[in-house]
């Protein structure tokens, strides 16, 4: 019991540190995308900077919920004061919902002008009825939240194939299988939230979202930072 | 189904026009700048004031007529462009 108790928090550490990685990778693309932005005053760049805005405030919110529990978790361990612990508890809940509701609010936000980027015409809004359904409990919020950033990351990977398919260039093959990996990693979490603890498809959706970030950061990588620093010239 | 060129797009376009077009000093005239970027009298005028404006093209008058070159800043703008738009097309997308 307690060993799997210690498994759990590895995972959740597990997830928090992928997250974490993700937001690094965002940071670097928000970085690239502003100095775009700067020398070229391309709305283009200026749509993919909010938008990975967005998702690093995102997926370090994430990591930051997932991380900071274990750390509490552990250091109350051999604590004898329970009562404490569990006045707390209520709290604790309450602030990882609501982080995990504002992080996926954010990675939302960045999925969706993503997707606009690639040229969504059309926002077509969910009726009142079926909002004020959904929002009766915290987790239908995060499901519905997570559920429209899924819809956004699929259509976002299949225009990158497109995109891919057209120009035949590699970076965007690295960009399509990114999304599509992450895309991929995210089914197979909400399979595995029918199992509880450590279930051989939450280790695969890790692995599945890992690949995914290192696809993204490869094009990425190899685009020089400095080399638009140095020509700070704007129209 | 046509494809539509963005500001950033028709600007990088009257930019390379002319560093590809001017011939050493004597530069490019706007005939030939409209010919190039394939934009109406109007428009092309207007981006090369714009242009003049924001240092990135330098007007020289070569046998009373207008001619324009590609400044440094012109140059290093293009350069980044250029850049930039592999960074975006490796998203999927156009500046």
């Amino acid at each position: 019991m307690l060993g799997s108790y210690f498994l759990f928090s590895e995972y959740k550490l597990i997830e928090g540190l992928l997250y974490l990685i993700g937001s690094f990778i965002g940071y670097r693309v928000m970085r690239i995308s502003r100095e775009g932005y700067r020398n070229t005053r391309s709305p283009t760049l200026l749509r993919l900077t909010i938008s990975f805005i967005a998702l690093t405030i995102g997926f370090f919110l994430t990591a930051f919920t997932y991380i900071f529990p274990v750390f509490y978790e552990l250091t109350f361990q051999s604590d004898l004061i329970f009562n404490f612990r569990l006045e707390f508890l209520g709290i604790s809940i309450a602030l990882t919902s609501l982080f995990f509701i504002i992080a996926a609010s954010f990675e939302l936000l960045g999925y969706f002008i993503l997707a606009l980027g690639h040229g969504i015409k059309s926002y077509q809004k969910a009726s009142a009825a079926s909002i004020a359904y959904g929002f009766l409990t915290t987790v239908s919020v995060l499901s519905i939240l997570k559920s429209i950033s899924f819809v956004f990351l699929l259509y976002g990977s299949f225009e990158t194939l497109l995109s891919y398919l057209e120009s035949k260039k590699r970076p965007i093959l690295y960009m399509f299988l990114g999304f599509a990996a992450l895309s991929a990693g995210e089914f197979i979490r909400w399979l595995a939230l029918f199992y509880s603890g450590l279930s051989p498809l939450m280790i695969s959706s890790i692995l599945v979202k890992l690949i995914g970030f290192v696809m993204l950061y490869t094009p990425v990588s190899t685009f020089n930072t400095y080399k638009g620093e140095q020509s700070n010239v704007s129209i | 189904m046509s494809v539509y060129r963005s500001q950033v797009k028709i600007v990088a376009d009257v930019l390379s026009s002319i560093n590809d077009g001017g011939e050493g000093q004597t530069g490019l005239g706007i005939t030939r700048i409209i010919q190039k970027a394939n934009l109406s009298y109007g428009r092309a005028t207007k981006i090369v004031t714009r242009l003049v404006d924001s240092g990135l093209v330098e007007q020289i008058t070569v046998d009373n007529n207008q001619r324009y070159i590609l400044s440094h800043k012109g140059i290093e703008y293009l350069r980044s462009h250029s850049d930039f738009a592999d960074f975006a097309e490796s998203f999927g997308m156009k500046l």
